[in-house]
């Protein structure tokens, strides 16, 4: 603690002479992240603020939230997206924790490596492009547009952002606590429902937070597995407030209340979750 | 900190003011030229490639360098001028553009009913009617406009025509007769489930669901009444809450059997075979009915029987627009060429009427037996004369496609701007087609068990501090006073 305060009063990054052009606090090189932060960041959370408690006319009003509140559709989209990201977050959990740890236990980190770029390389793909071959895929294979092709969809694009946190939890964990229970006695099944899995909750927590999240505010995916008969989730309902379609109004105001009442949902996960407690065995995991 | 923080605050204040429209419209001058309107709507040039691939009417007609050419180049080459082209995927996002910036473009080409929209806010203003249009406009179009209310006076408009056409059905010719999809119904029939696109855009899917729910009433119309086209406007146009419901419950049940929504994927959907019909506006039909040729297939274009609908998409002026320049614009693009370049371009139909269009119809004749009569067109729909017939393969081909018989055209009407309130209860009951909605008692079975859910984990997790244990308080109190004794 002394050494950063010492630091903290020396300019970070000096010329010779001590002083001039590239002399920088340290609270100053944080003014570009600043300035994007205010402008991209606070300055649209003010807007959709402002908009979320305004009327058309501008004036200040709560129809926007009651609106909402009063309307089964809205209700019942909400609803949907909560069990449907529930369900999705499930699943991809079931199939990348195995998938993750046999990538961390494996001998041969060459193979390791090459494995989880198999699992990473999608990502790097627009999820929009990924979306379209999965579509014809599933067509290819014969399962007709609708829930379950959403489904598998939306399991197919979040996938990597479980795997991920899992992975890196699981590769550095300290394996002499899972020695020492099996030293101990331990059976396979206890040393790893006593010790690995309590262990690797911080990389659950920061998973499952990427993936329920996202996919609650997800349209284009909803939108080209679904067909006609599949569901849509609050994100959609989000996309047709603000960019209107053909003869729909636009509806700016009703939109951001949408986006609000998200934001606020959003909110309270990460607290259940404690996503942003900054703990030690997280560090890195986390959001 | 302190500092941070009016850096902070300053720069919110900053991006406040930066908002305001005044500032975005500083660098349009008196020889920029703002243009709003759709994608791939104005022929921007062909590549060096395609130049092989076009039609003869353009080969003839232009030098393979013209043709390079994008009509906004040649415009800008011919009158000094740049031009700004912006494209809109809706009419609504055009029309929140203009809202907020409403002296930003000189030119805009909404559909009619947004047209009718900007005319009633006042967004728009009435212009001295282009020579273009003054001559060549198509005779039918203009009455249609007036009939509209988009003329001002013997000498202005508020809007001149730029494309148009009807809606209907594309289907396969190799696996279904038009015979089969006569009525807007006919997209339930059970060889057609699961293999059917309707538009995901609530206007168009309108004139579907109530062509569907009232079939019957539309049947039985007298044809050759004549009351017969306000009769059909009439229906087409009902937004009574009986119909709302019949629709919704039209959409809902049609829904089951759809292969989905869309706007612009069933083109591509209805090439590669994973649908039989698509629900489309006839540019796009031609569009697809192109493209299907070059992949080996046969497609067709049938409006229902019912009747249908009929839209124009008109060039406008907002109030601060460039008239001058807007006006050369508007004559430029109605020139003959630019006319037939568009066409080809765009597969759409210009509402031009120009003698040599006509022309251009007849090097397009299709070799066959039928005909269709496009006098009502080119000289109004009381034109009796029969220069304006053309040959065509089938009435459900291309060119009746692009240029729909006056038989059909007769029961095509326009559909009126809905507004307010009415505007409001359509947007809700396509919410409730589109999204999953259950019934109340079920939201509030579920608001309810995830309420008790959460009381139950809260009682759970924090017992200690909500049930004090009354035992161990006396407990802990008889302690602290012995202490305090002994102390």
């Amino acid at each position: 603690m002394k050494g950063a305060k010492i630091i903290k009063k020396e300019p970070f990054i000096t010329d010779n002479k001590g002083g001039g052009l590239l002399k920088f606090k340290r609270s100053q090189l944080c003014i570009p992240y600043g300035l994007f932060l205010s402008v991209f960041v606070i300055f649209p959370l003010l807007l959709i603020i402002y908009y979320a408690f305004t009327s058309k006319t501008g004036t200040f009003s709560l129809s926007n939230f009651t609106a909402f509140f009063t309307e089964p559709t809205n209700i019942s989209t909400l609803i949907i997206s909560i069990f449907v990201s529930f369900i999705v977050t499930v699943i991809c959990l079931l199939i990348s924790y195995p998938v993750a740890y046999i990538l961390s236990r494996l001998k041969n980190s060459n193979l390791a490596f090459v494995l989880l770029l198999l699992f990473i390389l999608p990502t790097w793909l627009n999820f929009v492009l990924r979306a379209m071959a999965m579509k014809e895929l599933l067509s290819f294979i014969g399962i007709p547009l609708g829930s379950t092709a959403s489904i598998i969809g939306l399991v197919y694009d979040f996938m990597p952002f479980m795997i991920m946190p899992l992975y890196s939890t699981l590769i550095k964990m300290d394996k002499s606590f899972e020695e020492a229970a099996s030293d101990l006695g331990a059976s396979k099944v206890k040393v790893f429902t006593s010790v690995t899995l309590p262990l690797s909750k911080p990389g659950i927590i920061s998973g499952v937070t990427m993936v329920f999240l996202p996919v609650m505010s997800c349209y284009v995916i909803t939108d080209t597995f679904s067909g006609s008969t599949g569901f849509s989730l609050i994100g959609k309902l989000i996309a047709k407030c603000f960019l209107g379609e053909n003869g729909a109004p636009i509806q700016i105001n009703e939109g951001a209340a949408i986006s609000l009442i998200m934001l606020v949902i959003m909110v309270v996960t990460m607290l259940l979750t404690g996503g942003f407690k900054n703990s030690e065995n997280a560090r890195g995991t986390n959001l | 900190m302190k500092k941070l923080l009016i850096v902070f605050l300053s720069l919110i204040l900053a991006s406040f003011t930066l908002t305001k429209p005044e500032n975005q419209v500083l660098a349009k001058d008196n020889n920029t030229l703002v243009i709003y309107s759709w994608e791939d709507y104005l022929d921007l040039g062909y590549e060096e490639e395609d130049l092989e691939d076009l039609s003869d009417s353009l080969l003839d007609r232009f030098t393979s360098d013209e043709l390079l050419m994008g009509l906004t180049d040649i415009f800008e080459e011919e009158y000094g001028v740049t031009v700004e082209y912006r494209t809109f995927a809706t009419n609504e996002e055009m029309y929140n553009e203009l809202i907020n910036n409403p002296s930003g473009p000189d030119l805009i080409c909404p559909s009619e009913y947004m047209i009718m929209r900007m005319k009633d806010e006042g967004l728009i203003k009435p212009y001295t009617t282009p020579e273009s249009w003054q001559n060549y406009g198509s005779p039918y179009i203009k009455s249609e406009f007036s009939r509209l209310g988009l003329t001002s006076g013997e000498d202005k408009v508020y809007a001149t025509g730029y494309m148009w056409g009807t809606m209907g059905y594309i289907y396969n010719t190799a696996n279904t007769l038009p015979e089969e999809l006569k009525n807007w119904d006919s997209i339930l029939s059970d060889k057609f489930n699961q293999k059917v696109t309707i538009k995901d855009s609530i206007r168009d899917t309108y004139i579907l669901a109530v062509g569907a729910v009232y079939e019957e009433e539309l049947k039985n119309l007298d044809k050759n009444a004549p009351d017969y086209s306000q009769k059909i406007a009439e229906i087409f146009n009902r937004t009574d809450d009986e119909t709302l419901k019949k629709v919704e419950d039209f959409l809902k049940t049609a829904k089951q059997r759809l292969y989905g929504f869309e706007v612009d994927s069933g083109k591509t959907d209805m090439i590669t075979g994973k649908i039989e019909v698509n629900f489309a506006w006839s540019g796009d039909a031609v569009y697809t009915i192109d493209e299907a040729e070059l992949a080996g297939l046969e497609f067709g274009y049938v409006v229902p029987e019912e009747g249908s609908n009929v839209w124009f998409d008109g060039w406008v002026m907002p109030n601060g627009a460039n008239e001058s320049l807007a006006t050369k614009f508007i004559n430029f693009v109605s020139e003959l060429n630019n006319v037939i370049r568009n066409m080809e371009y765009i597969g759409y139909t210009s509402c031009m009427a120009q003698q040599e269009v006509f022309d251009y119809i007849l090097e397009n004749e299709e070799e066959g037996e039928e005909q269709i009569d496009l006098g009502y067109f080119f000289k109004g729909a009381n034109y009796s004369g029969s220069d304006y017939k053309v040959t065509v393969a089938s009435k459900y081909g291309r060119l009746a496609t692009q240029y729909p018989d006056f038989e059909t055209i007769k029961r095509c009407t326009v559909m009126a701007n809905f507004s307010g309130e009415t505007l409001d209860k359509i947007n809700d009951m396509w919410n409730r087609v589109k999204f999953i909605t259950f019934p109340v008692w079920i939201i509030w079975t579920i608001v309810g068990v995830v309420f008790l859910g959460l009381l139950a984990f809260v009682l759970v997790k924090f017992k200690d501090r909500i049930f004090v244990n009354v035992k161990n308080r006396k407990k802990w109190r008889v302690v602290k006073k012995e202490e305090l004794k002994n102390f």
